[in-house]
């Protein structure tokens, strides 16, 4: 199944990239997907990860499903 | 009434777009581009946004505080883009009949705006450039 994932502020920098379609087996986790992407950019494990799925932060490793949006960030600095 | 844009923003105009004369006081937040960081000078703010997460955060935050604080009227803007000192970064407005609970919602909206919203900074500064998160 494909899922979409955006990357901001410091992963935006760190990978290059904006947003990439990554395709992953069906019952994958986000955890899943998480290992695919630090080992593809190299990037360190960091607690100042914050994860979304469809616009909604996750902290548990849930199950993704086809067309899901995942979205990697650093913790909110508006205002 | 929620906006996250690269563009400045008047005051007045959008003051006059939530006008309501129920309401006898607006409450106005505006935050802008300070000139110092950490005893460190500042050259310029680069802001980047999940503008679909943040516009939906914002309305969610902006209905709780509208029930909270028996708000009238309410309007949130952000930037986001390259700014430099003395800019406009983000402008509430809130108008209840009541001017305490008006105050009390504006920083309550600006709090959680803060705290929830996926809007992030990153500093320029005098030697030295970072991400405010700690990365």
């Amino acid at each position: 199944m494909k899922v979409k994932v955006k990357y901001f502020a410091f992963f935006k920098e760190a990978t290059g990239i904006s947003e990439e379609i990554i395709e992953v087996d069906n019952d994958k986790t986000i955890g899943y997907l998480l290992e695919i992407i630090t080992k593809k950019y190299n990037l360190e494990s960091n607690s100042n990860m914050v994860i979304s799925l469809n616009h909604e932060y996750i902290k548990e490793n849930v199950k993704l499903n086809e067309g899901d949006e995942v979205a990697i960030m650093i913790p909110s600095s508006g205002g | 009434m929620i906006r996250i844009q690269k563009e400045d923003f008047s005051i007045d105009e959008e003051l006059k777009k939530i006008k309501n004369d129920r309401c006898g006081a607006s409450v106005i937040f505006l935050g802008t581009v300070k000139s110092e960081m950490d005893k460190k000078k500042v050259t310029k703010l680069e802001i980047d946004a999940y503008i679909e997460m943040a516009e939906k955060k914002l309305k969610e935050i902006e209905s709780e505080a509208a029930k909270r604080y028996s708000i009238v009227e309410s309007l949130i803007i952000h930037r986001y883009g390259e700014l430099f000192v003395g800019d406009s970064i983000v402008l509430i407005i809130v108008k209840s009949v009541d001017r305490t609970k008006s105050f009390e919602a504006a920083k309550y909206l600006l709090e959680r705006l803060k705290q929830e919203v996926p809007i992030f900074k990153k500093e320029h500064m005098e030697g030295n450039v970072i991400w405010q998160g700690g990365i």
